[in-house]
């Protein structure tokens, strides 16, 4: 039974839209998923070698076994976040001749298979082959391995059962993560010691195979309780009763003055903030915000795309997908009085504002680096006359059909390789031009270039507009048939 | 003339699923365009409101090119499908944005909503949910009045019966008969019946072709039943 679930489920995914019509996304997805798995091998592979144990008073693997611990504390709220709880293959399945229960278990398996199990396995299984190659790093394989990975599925239950039981919202789990955060920087600073409790724990899994049971159990224990949740509430009557719903005249939204513009704006604001996808994209620009105090560099041209990032992040993911965002109700747009022209506009204005809001935010980095204070507002400028205006010219090229109401992980439905194609000018043109500059010995004078580029677009932004449009309609009928589909 | 048809054809390939000399509407009809499924009603309105590209020949709306010109954007109205709804937005919201479009200010809106009552059935306003959680047959209705919004004189719905209960069907059919004068209607369904209870005209097509073209009288009515019954 559970067989044929994998198989129609393997099925659907193969011939999904997103996979057929789009080889080359997916080649370059996984692509994507090579890089990082090799990543997290080599890191797994390497640990036993990063340490030399006479510097250190614990045991190199409790050190590791420490830290794991601690991280899997935060990939806890992480996957709150991230991991997607709510199941659609149900309805297709419920009404044939296939066992409820099957399906929950199946539900419940298959959420192992996901990116936030498969890579840290992967790290620990390299760990391990590595720990027991090198001599005098001696772990216990068996019982580090049973521990390690039954830790980690009790952190995929443990979310699931945050999210249904207690309704963590994603929110919630990001305010967690902020308090963790704080407290791990007093550990670190030495104000408390959490690491060592950490280290305790592991210490006493691994001691003896026995031991190493323990989180089995604590697992077993989770999946039965998701399991009965599932039981208990897999029907699918309408659920959503909306709290903030505006009604009738009750209460008008912020843009509703600026006319047609304005309305389409607010419309656009709703669909970020009720559907799941974008609102997830909104959490993953949140930590855009912290960009330049992840990556620092000396190098101008580093610099300068962080500031590009960071003040264009919101039309780099939103702009990414400009169109496809309002493929299931295009119809209507293309068909109602506001004409495509509004529509173009309204998206123009949107990023505009984000922009502008980010460049306010961020250009306090100059702080931090000096050189921020002119850096974020030549990429904003670029960001505002150049980035904006290439993802809306594509968009008449690039439009495929997307849910906008799917979670945002590992979610590639409408990319393509146009989308990562357009990646390269938005970098190559600033980069050529302050190399320019440095060639020339005059790097001011590339970054001027760049700033007065970005100018241009800004200043002659409706004739731009306009050339989108025009594009735009040449290309309606592909691009609505696309979305229909 | 209000619309035009003229000489017009859309294939796929080899497969032509439409193809019309010469149709033409007046202003205040009532038209009713019935056909088994495949029979391209949905092709014809597609064409009609510029979503697909006609092969060849035009559909002219008050003497204009719709595919060249925007203007019929300003007095049609339409509900082919649900991609002519925004799931995310309550109904209230949905409508009060296409008002927004129309310059329509909240009391307008208000006084219109409020002829709908029985149409809604109490099922619609003031519910909380989103379009995305609503029934089927009431996302239809949210849609259909959608239609209304801003007085059109061109009113489109494609399949408006399907999916709606009995009672609501008969609400519908006295909706559009009370609106008659102040809308061209045009209106397709599978099931003549529907159709003759509203209509002052009816086309049946048939692959692509429109095979009657009659006023409805019970004698056409009672030709046309003839034809699906075979």
């Amino acid at each position: 039974m559970i067989s044929q679930i994998v198989s129609l489920s393997w099925k659907s995914f193969k011939r999904s839209p997103a996979f057929a019509q789009n080889l080359g996304t997916t080649i370059i997805m996984g692509l994507f998923g090579l890089y990082f798995g090799i990543i997290f091998i080599a890191v797994g592979a390497g640990i036993p070698f990063a340490f030399d144990e006479t510097d250190q008073q614990a045991a190199g693997p409790t050190i590791v076994g420490g830290y794991y611990l601690y991280g899997l504390l935060y990939l806890l709220f992480i996957r709150i976040i991230f991991q997607n709880f709510s199941f659609p293959l149900f309805r297709q399945y419920a009404l044939q001749r296939i066992k409820k229960s099957s399906i929950y278990h199946f539900v419940l398996f298959r959420s192992l298979w996901n990116w936030m199990n498969l890579i840290p396995l992967l790290a620990i299984v390299a760990y391990l082959i590595s720990a027991a190659y090198k001599e005098g790093y001696n772990v216990n394989v068996l019982s580090t391995s049973l521990a390690m990975i039954g830790v980690l599925y009790l952190s995929n239950y443990m979310a699931f059962l945050l999210d249904k039981y207690l309704s963590f919202n994603k929110i919630m789990a990001g305010g967690i993560l902020a308090i963790l955060l704080g407290i791990t920087f007093l550990d670190v600073k030495g104000y408390i010691a959490l690491m060592p409790i950490f280290q305790g724990v592991y210490d006493f899994l691994v001691t003896s195979i026995i031991y190493a049971f323990i989180p089995w159990v604590l697992v077993g224990i989770a999946y039965y309780f998701s399991f009965l949740f599932l039981t208990n509430s897999a029907y699918f009557e309408d659920q959503g009763v909306v709290s903030d719903a505006s009604l009738l005249g009750v209460r008008k939204g912020l843009f509703s003055r600026f006319g047609k513009v304005g309305s389409l704006m607010e419309l656009e604001m709703k669909l970020i903030m009720r559907n799941k996808r974008s609102r997830t994209q909104m959490l993953i620009l949140l930590m855009c915000l912290v960009y330049p105090l992840l990556l620092s560099s000396d190098s101008l041209p580093m610099l300068l795309f962080i500031a590009i990032f960071t003040t264009g992040g919101f039309a780099l993911t939103y702009g990414q997908l400009l169109l496809s965002w309002n493929s299931d109700h295009f119809d209507l747009l293309l068909t109602r009085m506001g004409s495509i022209r509004d529509i173009f506009k309204a998206k123009y204005y949107l990023q505009v504002m984000s922009i502008l809001l980010n460049t306010c935010l961020m250009v306090w980095y100059g702080f931090y680096k000096v050189e921020y204070f002119y850096l974020i507002p030549i990429a904003a400028l670029f960001n505002l006359g150049v980035v904006t205006f290439m993802y809306m010219f594509l968009a008449s090229y690039n439009s495929k059909k997307i849910d906008a109401n799917k979670g945002a992980a590992m979610n590639y439905e409408g990319m393509s390789i146009a989308l990562f194609l357009i990646m390269i000018p938005i970098f190559i043109i600033p980069a050529v031009l302050i190399l320019l500059g440095i060639y020339f010995d005059m790097e001011m004078f590339g970054l001027l270039a760049i700033g007065v580029v970005g100018l241009l677009g800004l200043i002659f932004h409706n004739q731009l507009i306009d050339a989108c449009v025009n594009l735009f309609k040449k290309n309606r009928y592909k691009i609505g048939a696309a979305f229909r589909k | 003339m209000l619309i035009e048809f003229q000489n017009i054809s859309k294939s796929y390939g080899q497969n032509t699923v439409l193809d019309i000399e010469s149709l033409s509407i007046s202003s205040g009809e009532c038209i009713g365009l019935v056909g088994n499924n495949g029979a391209g009603k949905t092709t014809a309105f597609s064409l009609l409101l510029d979503l697909i590209k006609a092969s060849k020949g035009q559909v002219r709306s008050k003497e204009k090119d719709v595919s060249a010109d925007e203007s019929w954007k300003a007095y049609t109205g339409a509900f082919i499908d649900e991609t002519f709804l925004i799931d995310f937005l309550t109904p209230e919201e949905y409508f009060l944005f296409i008002a927004g479009l129309h310059n329509w200010s909240d009391g307008d809106m208000s006084s219109f909503l409020l002829q709908f009552d029985e149409f809604f059935n109490d099922e619609i306003l003031g519910k909380k949910k989103y379009i995305r959680d609503l029934s089927k047959g009431n996302q239809k209705k949210v849609g259909i009045i959608g239609a209304l919004i801003g007085n059109p004189e061109i009113v489109i719905l494609d399949e408006p019966f399907a999916s709606l209960d009995p009672t609501s069907q008969n609400r519908l059919k006295n909706l559009i008969k009370s609106r008659i004068e102040q809308h061209t209607f045009l209106i397709s369904s599978h099931d003549l019946n529907h159709v003759a209870d509203v209509s002052s005209r009816i086309l049946v097509l048939e692959k692509g072709k429109v095979i009657m073209d009659e006023i409805k009288t019970e004698e056409t009515v009672a030709k046309m039943t003839a034809y699906f019954e075979v």
